[in-house]
């Protein structure tokens, strides 16, 4: 019987050095180091084989299981105890059968009230078992049994699942609302529903049409986010998400602030709030609106929240916000934002030194990717300037209301650049060495663009105005051309020819400057125009001229008039699109092309089905 | 079908490691197909995989599957270069992940999350929990029980006061 004790002790002091063994590899330690610390015990009179035996033991009493240990057991038996001259493989075997045994075992063997902790590190790779273990102690009714094959004659098979795994599965779950109803299930549940990472409150099947519905919501809400934020570390929040977007009913103004700064101090790594109702300020109905917007028909334009705290540990930042303003902050940091979006949100009046410094590497020194989507600013002239070594991509769409802004990028590693919906830029200044992707339609007139060279750009999206008499073949914004001279490598390239009905203006631009710019890795070119003039032609030709290695050209007409210079309006439109398509294969024939090829209809997508859209190949 | 998975990889180069499942069954694989799974890619590491690596809690059925899913998603990394050849295989990986994840009864389905979980697969563990997220989302706590037949334990003060810290979720 002694000599059975030592054995144990023997075996049970190899696993503790093996364990460390472990930890270190899995902390990284390289192999051959761990291997020369592996303090290996004396092994005097203790037979590889009886070592297993123990280990065995061991190793089915404590319910350890992964496949790990036995190679890494019989890999050190090998090595360790010097059994070389032995096939590997019979050790290798051997712990694979006294395992499978203990395995076996395992499941008669009443639970173990004491483990050693050393096995705890067989876990390896895994981090799983302590809190299985936990949960075990925790329900010892519960027939799960990690140990053993997955068997399937229990009732439950949900409950083979571990804490892990079935939290893991519960962070899936659409919305916060299936996951109470998932704590409601059992005790096992609820305890698990806690501690999910990820809070996403949406109301996918009903409208907030009733304010008691929006405000039992709310209610829901603040009561979830209460218990988390009260609940211990481990319930922390990962990715929260409030999103209210249908119905007439108005949400207190006080409960978005109240969200946005438990957002921002309590969650680590994602927060999303969408709001797409009315706010309202306290609890009567009364919108607080700001006398001087009286030109505005929001309704949500007089609601301010209160300033963006900070936060040192978000990653992605989404708010948007019914129109209400936000004040940005002043002092704020947020030290890991690699994302930010901001949408239906103003700025308040003169706050564009508040926007410059939120946008400075000084206040998001991580940040990637800014997304402003119907962003409305100050009246005045305005400054914005974005100067960021870290940023990846840019989104400036349907910026408003200011009444010439002037824009400077300064961003060594851009890559993508969209404004979209943004008239009232008065200067583009952007220097974006990297950028691949350029889009830049329904940017209206801005009047002066100042770029660099951008010979990283593949894709290019631009307006073009076709200004001037009819007489003069048109005239390009210089700005443009000049653009497209900076994006000598593009690829693909698709213009809007934008629908101008202008004064006539006498073109300072001499017809030459056409020619002088030279797009040889230019592919596809997609226009879209509304008229066929003889504005129209010279820009086709120039392209074509400009494009030695051009494949393809589409052209859709899109405008709702249909004209040109020789026919009627009112006879086209009477007419059906097959006619109007006709005309248009007609127009686009009679241009002379410098490159054969032919113009067949196309219709690739359905927005562009109820337009003539024709395509030129080679 | 094992046998034909296995015999798609040989020609994939690199070196072949032996599965094996609970009850015997063996899975020849590409080392790359292997890597998938974390546990085994530590093992190749260590080169502990000489002599085939035994999976004593995944059985043979389960473990054709899993070498099915991982050989399907062999190519993800090695045709993340080749844009035009990742695009065009995104939409078959995606029906065949659909086709394995939808068929699955739901004691093989759990089987599959545990043997992904072991092998420490994260795709697959993820497909298979959002599956399983997917029965429940939509049902009550009563359907769930019955779905998944689990034992209300709690008594009826308990689920009462449940009820009412949420009463959104519970409205009918």
């Amino acid at each position: 019987m002694e000599a059975v004790v030592r054995l144990i002790d023997v075996a049970h002091s190899k696993l503790q050095v093996l364990g460390t063994l472990f930890r270190r590899i899995h902390l990284g330690m390289p192999a051959a180091i761990a291997m020369d610390l592996f303090g290996d015990p004396a092994t005097v009179g203790v037979s590889p084989t009886e070592i297993l035996e123990e280990a065995r033991r061991e190793i089915s009493l404590s319910g350890a299981r992964h496949g790990k240990t036995m190679h890494v057991f019989a890999r050190y038996v090998v090595a360790h105890l010097h059994v070389q001259q032995d096939d590997p493989g019979t050790h290798y075997q051997d712990a694979i059968r006294f395992i499978d045994k203990g395995a076996g075992e395992d499941r008669s063997i009443t639970e173990p009230t004491t483990q050693p902790n050393s096995l705890l590190f067989f876990s390896f790779p895994m981090d799983f078992i302590t809190v299985e273990r936990e949960a075990k102690l925790r329900r010892p009714r519960d027939p799960s049994d990690h140990s053993t094959s997955c068997g399937g004659d229990d009732d439950s098979p949900i409950s083979h699942l571990s804490d892990d795994v079935l939290v893991h599965v519960l962070g899936f779950l659409p919305t916060a609302t299936d996951l109470m109803r998932a704590c409601a299930v059992s005790r096992w549940w609820c305890r698990l529903g806690a501690r999910v990472p990820l809070l996403r409150f949406l109301c996918i099947d009903r409208a907030f049409d009733r304010q008691e519905t929006l405000d039992r919501f709310v209610a829901f809400i603040n009561n979830v986010l209460t218990r988390r934020a009260a609940g211990q570390s481990d319930a922390g929040v990962e990715e929260l998400t409030i999103s209210l977007k249908s119905g007439m009913s108005s949400v207190d103004v006080a409960e978005v602030d109240a969200w946005i700064r438990y957002g921002m101090q309590h969650v680590s790594n994602t927060f999303t709030l969408e709001l797409n109702i009315p706010l309202r300020s306290g609890n009567n109905s009364n919108h607080r609106y700001l006398d001087d917007d009286e030109d505005d028909d929001d309704d949500n334009n007089g609601m301010i929240l209160a300033e963006l705290p900070s936060s040192p540990r978000l990653k992605s930042v989404m708010l948007s916000l019914s129109n209400a303003r936000l004040r940005l902050p002043t002092a704020a940091a947020f030290d890991s934002l690699v994302d930010l979006s901001l949408e239906n949100v103003r700025l308040e009046d003169n706050s564009i030194h508040l926007l410059n410094r939120l946008l400075s590497p000084a206040c998001c020194p991580r940040l990637q990717r800014l997304r402003f989507n119907k962003l409305t600013v100050g009246r005045q002239v305005e400054e914005l300037h974005l100067e960021s070594d870290e940023l990846l991509e840019l989104s400036l769409n349907c910026i408003s209301r200011c009444i010439t802004l002037s824009l400077q990028i300064k961003t060594p590693r851009l890559r993508v650049f969209h404004m979209r919906y943004t008239s009232l830029i008065g200067k583009l200044t952007i220097s974006a060495p990297r950028l691949e992707e350029f889009i830049l339609p329904y940017t209206g007139r801005v009047s002066v663009i100042n770029v660099e060279d951008m010979p990283c750009v593949r894709i290019l999206e631009i307006d073009l105005w076709l200004l001037g008499g009819s007489q003069y073949g048109g005239y390009i914004n210089k700005d443009r051309i000049r653009l497209l001279q900076c994006c000598r490598f593009l690829q693909f390239l698709t213009i809007r020819l934008a629908h101008c009905e202008g004064p006539t203006e006498v073109s300072n631009q001499n017809q030459k400057d056409y020619h002088i710019i030279s797009l040889e890795h230019l592919q596809e070119i997609k226009i879209t125009c509304s008229y066929m003039r003889n504005h129209e032609v010279g820009l086709i030709k120039f392209l074509h001229t400009s494009a030695p290695a051009l494949k393809k050209m589409r052209i859709a007409f899109i405008s709702g008039f249909m004209c040109s210079q020789s026919l009627d309006i009112f006879f086209m439109r009477s007419r059906s699109l097959e006619i109007l398509g006709k005309k248009c294969e007609e127009f686009l024939r009679s241009i002379a092309l410098g490159k054969k090829g032919k113009w067949v209809f196309c219709n690739h997508s359905f927005r562009m089905q109820n337009y003539p859209v024709l395509e030129w190949t080679q | 079908m094992a046998a034909a998975a296995a015999e798609a990889t040989t020609d994939g180069g690199g070196k072949m490691i032996i599965l094996i499942s609970a009850d015997g069954k063996r899975f020849e694989v590409t080392e790359a197909v292997a890597s998938q799974s974390q546990l085994i890619s530590n093992m190749i590491e260590d080169d502990c995989t000489e002599n085939g690596v035994r999976l004593p809690n995944v059985d043979g059925d389960i473990l054709t599957m899993v070498v099915d899913y991982c050989n399907m998603h062999a190519g993800d990394a090695a045709a993340a270069g080749d844009t035009m050849k990742a695009s065009s295989t995104e939409e078959e990986l995606k029906k065949f992940d659909a086709e394995l994840v939808q068929a699955l009864e739901n004691p093989v389905l759990f089987k599959l999350i545990l043997a992904a979980n072991f092998l420490n697969i994260k795709s697959l563990l993820d497909m298979t929990c959002q599956r399983v997220a997917d029965m429940m989302s939509g049902k009550t706590p009563e359907q769930m029980r019955e779905t998944f037949s689990i034992e209300n334990d709690f008594t009826p003060e308990e689920e009462a006061a449940i009820r009412q810290e949420n009463a959104w979720a519970f409205d009918d």
